[in-house]
């Protein structure tokens, strides 16, 4: 038998698993984690049930240039907020395609990061952010930088007795843009063959990359990670054709891709080069036309 | 409106489905939610490997397992232990041999489902492995290991006529191509699933999701020895089949559950089981070599069909039949030979699906009539109009052709489709636009095999008439398409008809759901019960208003004389009632055949054909070789529509479920022969979002032997929907393929292999 923990209260939740972390299983929706139950692929001992903690974890705001989501955001609420409209337009691009109607209804921010399986969306994204997650335990608060956060697949650096609280990063400024795209053989619903998020700044007159993050899963094993070899090359060049069929090139050196059943590990390469020149391009064209309107 | 409009209008308005009401209000009860007092839950221990001898097998430790009230194996049946609707050569439980992933080994009884689940652990079996044949190449390889002592192919036939030699010879241009077709799975939203129990009288009670009721119990009390008075198969309303439940699924193996534990028993395939254990639809690989003269007509056409049947035969012969009955379209072809070989592998278990063959058999020569019509620099549907065989014409195999009338008007409306407006301009420089045509046909019914239907109706006093017909409503509306012919027959408003489907202990024989023969089988069936009401009730309403039977006549329900004298039937029933009398009436209808049948053949060629002719529009992104359908306008000639929301739904859902088969879905098997995409997460089936605009049109039709002129529309819609997207992919990027799915991958390989194309956006 599982037994299940309903805290009221974040401070509650904590103490709850501040000795014997190890055998609870944290629940923010349960999207991931139910049908993992149900096929047996985990037996949880306990279950510590985030849902009573709306009131502390569920938040966007912005504070100064830095935005700050409490765990239990959900996708469709991300799709929803004003801040995701314009530079942080990756959110909507991963939101729109992220699960169905109903996952993103459920999915939580930090049931994301948690799951941390390959196919989570919207951690390239704040990997390419440069985000930092806040782990909240009894003894305080701890940061993760979130490039730093999955350490394998399906495996994330918390300690038993912590709780995901918070990510934040900076908003990006008016040079910058972000994109994300993912392919895989139908619109929604889909584990994707490949994904890609981007962070783009231009210098001030407009004409070189001044710095760039590019995260995409699948890099090496089965994790989202950096592409820095690839950012490095492209760091202060002009966005020209050439320029962008190097960087493939590069990119292609740079990630390990596996074949499965889904997708060979040839066909996940030529998507990616295909994804970067589309990301590079696409952020480009937004920053210039933000600039042209003013926006 | 008056009733007598009302009435009238019967057949060819969309009345609302019967049953509606309790499936978008939830009150419908599925297997899942069903549960009785006292009742167990079966599962079933299936095979972890795929193809091997069995040394042994000990379910000691399972049966003392806590709450296990039975586990069963082979042994504890006493009957021929198999099953197959055509030959029976698949073992209900294995015993010396299993021959694919997930084949039903032992069955579990327990008073949880968790505890029978656990059960599980508790069997043990020794296999002595053997090598695995994963496709029809390995199969007919010369030291291919066997998989029956009979060998690897488990049916071959072939029919010829004319000179192909010479027409070959007379021949202007000549194509010689292969053609690869992959598995689809059903993915119906309910699985295999079923409740029995034992009543007092001691029957047992079968409740399952399935296309008949009749084949099953033939096919039950065989394989267990039970008395056919001792079994009762009733279909309870399911979510879909699509030929996935045609043959026996659970049936066997529930009845046998409850048989051992005399106890309720339910047993529900998860997912996973239903992906591995369940029906799919067959590999293909077509050789086809055609030649036309210059002027584009045909004037040869040589075919090799194999098609993949897994472990098993099930209705693998009728498919194979199907697919080289489509395989000459319904072209003018003076000499053709067509070849067929059913070849066992160890991939799981094919059998019926939706077109039952034709959407293979399409896929190879639609593409090929696409290829000659563009080499030879003519219209493809001109092309398609020049070789439409005429009525009257002798066919392919033989017969004179009697329905080719709705094909060619369904082809020349096709011309004047809004498609054919739309700017092949893509909207970025590497999306590229094409459009494509197919046409598909399907024959109605079981061909040149005798198929007798039964079905009833009776006439309560209280103001009722109940229809009996055991084709199984599995979502597809019969049980309204078939009121509305009860209701134009007998002028009967529909809220006084009510249905039995598909129920052992009520209904007649009427046969299953498949074949598209539903609507043109049942329907007539139940028109001739009515006739014979009307027949048999004439006398007794003379007697009842004494006059001469003569004098009366039959319109809405009720005998007249004259104005104002009149008998409905429903005082008719009473008044017989009284005397003893039943009111319950049984018709026939026996499917008319083909002229000339073909030796040997056992599907095909059918008397009856629906056609459908689709236009596809395109996009290729040339990046990504991702392909998506963007528009659908399909012409079809069904013969008369009785429920036009019906017969559109029904058209809908197999342009899309043929879009899945094109593009996302394939059924995968690793190299030990174990599935790996049984499950919705891992086996795509096109979503809302990949729909594409679908405009429909029923061609105006009429079949002569139709129930009201209808013919049938279940698998029409399916049939053209590959070989149209592969054409239309053509005509946007310039490529053939000839291989199924159109999966971004391929598509992208494809591209790269042959234009060198630059990845650059």
């Amino acid at each position: 038998m599982t037994e299940v923990l309903m805290p009221n209260t974040l401070a509650e939740a904590l103490s709850m698993i501040s000795k014997d972390g190890h055998d609870v299983l944290i629940l923010g929706s349960g999207s991931d984690v139910i049908p993992r139950i149900r096929e047996r692929e985990i037996v949880p001992k306990k279950v510590l049930d985030l849902s009573g903690l709306g009131s502390e974890l569920n938040y966007i705001r912005i504070e100064g240039n830095v935005i700050r989501m409490g765990a239990l955001v959900t996708v469709r609420q991300i799709i929803d907020n004003e801040l995701f409209k314009g530079r942080l337009e990756a959110f909507l691009q991963a939101g729109r395609m992220f699960g169905g109607p109903q996952i993103r209804n459920m999915a939580t921010v930090g049931g994301n990061l948690g799951a941390a399986s390959s196919s989570e969306d919207l951690i390239p994204i704040f990997i390419a952010l440069d985000a930092k997650v806040k782990m909240a335990s009894i003894d305080g608060d701890r940061l993760v930088p979130v490039s730093k956060l999955v350490v394998a697949k399906r495996q994330i650096d918390r300690r038993p007795n912590e709780i995901i609280r918070e990510i934040y990063f900076e908003m990006p400024d008016d040079s910058s843009w972000t994109a994300f795209f993912k392919a895989g053989r139908r619109n929604s619903l889909i584990i994707d063959l490949i994904n890609m998020a981007m962070y783009l700044k231009l210098n001030i007159d407009g004409t070189k990359i001044e710095d760039i993050r590019i995260a995409l899963n699948r890099v090496r094993g089965k994790t989202p990670e950096r592409a820095y070899k690839t950012e490095e090359y492209l760091r202060g060049k002009r966005i020209e054709n050439e320029t962008i069929a190097r960087a493939q090139e590069v990119l292609d050196s740079e990630v390990q891709l596996s074949s499965d059943f889904r997708a060979s590990a040839e066909y996940r390469k030529s998507l990616d080069k295909v994804i970067l020149a589309r990301l590079i391009n696409n952020c480009r064209d937004r920053i210039v036309e933000g600039r042209r309107t003013g926006n | 409106m008056s009733e007598g409009q009302l009435i009238y209008s019967a057949i060819g308005s969309s009345s609302q489905r019967v049953d509606i009401r309790e499936k978008v209000d939830g009150s419908l009860k599925y297997f899942t939610d069903m549960k009785m007092d006292g009742m167990l839950y079966g599962v079933v221990f299936r095979s972890t490997v795929t193809h091997a001898r069995i040394r042994s097998m000990d379910v000691t430790k399972a049966i003392s397992m806590p709450g296990i009230r039975a586990v069963l194996t082979s042994r504890d049946i006493k009957g021929m232990n198999a099953y197959g609707v055509i030959v029976p050569d698949a073992p209900v439980l294995a015993y010396d041999k299993v021959r694919f992933y997930g084949e039903p080994l032992a069955l579990i009884a327990g008073d949880t489902l968790e505890q029978a689940e656990a059960a599980k652990d508790g069997i043990k079996v020794d296999y002595e492995p053997l090598p695995v044949i994963r496709n029809i190449d390995e199969a007919l390889k010369n030291d291919a290991p066997l998989i029956h002592n009979n060998g690897n192919i488990a049916r071959s036939m072939k029919v010829e006529r004319g000179d192909l030699a010479r027409g070959f010879k007379d021949s202007y241009l000549v194509l010689d191509r292969d053609y690869r077709t992959h598995m689809q799975k059903h993915m119906f939203l309910e699985t295999e699933a079923g409740l029995g129990y034992l009543d007092e009288k001691g029957v047992i009670n079968i409740f399952v999701s399935g296309q008949g009721a009749h084949s099953y119990k033939g096919q039950i009390t065989r394989a267990l020895e039970i008395p056919p008075d001792k079994l009762r198969i009733v279909n309870y309303p399911e979510g879909g089949a699509f030929g996935g439940k045609d043959d026996v699924t659970i049936q066997i193996l529930l009845t046998l559950l409850v048989m051992k534990t005399k106890k309720p028993v339910k047993l529900v395939l998860t997912r996973e089981e239903s992906g591995a254990g369940g029906y799919h639809r067959h590999a293909s690989l077509i050789h086809l070599k055609t030649g036309v003269s210059k002027d584009g007509r045909f004037m040869a056409n040589k075919a090799h069909i194999l098609l993949d049947t897994g472990a098993y035969v099930s209705f693998g012969p009728s498919v194979l039949d199907t697919a080289m009955e489509v395989i000459n379209g319904k072209y003018r072809i003076p000499n053709i030979s067509v070849e067929g070989t059913l070849v066992y592998t160890n991939n799981g278990f094919s059998s019926a699906f939706r077109g039952f063959g034709a959407p293979q058999g399409n896929f190879a020569i639609e593409n090929m009539v696409d290829e000659l019509a563009y080499e030879l620099k003519m219209d493809p549907i001109d092309f398609r109009l020049l070789n439409l065989l005429q009525e009257g014409e002798i066919n392919s195999f033989g017969n004179p052709e009697r329905d080719t009338m709705g094909a060619h008007v369904a082809l020349t409306e096709a011309k004047g489709s809004r498609l054919w407006k739309i700017s092949k301009k893509g909207s970025l420089p590497w999306i590229k636009v094409g459009l494509g045509v197919s046409f598909g046909v399907k024959g109605v019914g079981y061909g040149p095999v005798k198929d007798v239907s039964y079905a009833a109706v009776e006439v309560i006093p209280s103001g009722l008439v109940k229809a009996f017909f055991s084709n199984a409503d599995y979502g597809q509306g019969i049980n309204t398409g078939h009121l509305q012919i009860v209701a134009q027959k007998l002028g009967i408003p529909f809220e006084n008809l009510r249905t039995v489907n598909a129920d052992t202990a009520e209904c007649p024989d009427t046969g299953s759901s498949d074949a598209s023969r539903s609507t043109f089988t049942g329907g007539n069936a139940l028109i001739n019960a009515c006739d014979q009401l009307i027949e048999v009730m004439k006398p007794e309403a003379a007697r009842m208003m004494k006059v001469q039977p003569t004098e009366i006549s039959y319109a809405d329900g009720k005998f007249t004389f004259k104005e104002g004298s009149e008998v409905s039937i429903f005082d008719i029933a009473s008044f017989m009632a009284k005397e003893g009398k039943g009111t319950k009436f049984i018709g026939s209808f026996e499917m008319p055949r083909v002229a000339k049948p073909i030796e040997g053949m056992i599907e095909a060629p059918r008397f009856s054909n629906a056609y459908g002719v689709l236009l596809s529009l395109v996009e290729v992104n040339e990046l990504t070789g991702l392909v998506k359908a963007k528009a659908f306008d399909f012409y079809a000639d069904i013969g008369k529509v009785i429920n036009p929301l019906l017969a559109l739904s029904q058209c809908e859902s197999g342009l899309i479920q043929g879009l899945g088969y094109a593009i996302t879905e394939e059924l995968t098997y690793d190299v030990d022969g174990k599935p790996l995409n049984t499950n919705y997460t891992t086996y795509i089936v096109p979503s809302t979002t990949d729909i594409p605009s679908i405009d429909v049109r029923f061609v105006d039709a009429v079949e002569k032997y139709g129930p009201y002129g209808a013919k049938g529309v279940g698998e029409i819609p399916i049939v053209p929907v590959a070989s149209s997207l592969t054409n239309a992919v053509h005509d946007a990027i310039g490529m053939r393929f000839r291989e199924l799915p159109l999966s971004p991958p391929r598509v992208s390989s494809r591209m790269q292999q042959n234009k060198g194309i630059s990845v650059l956006a």
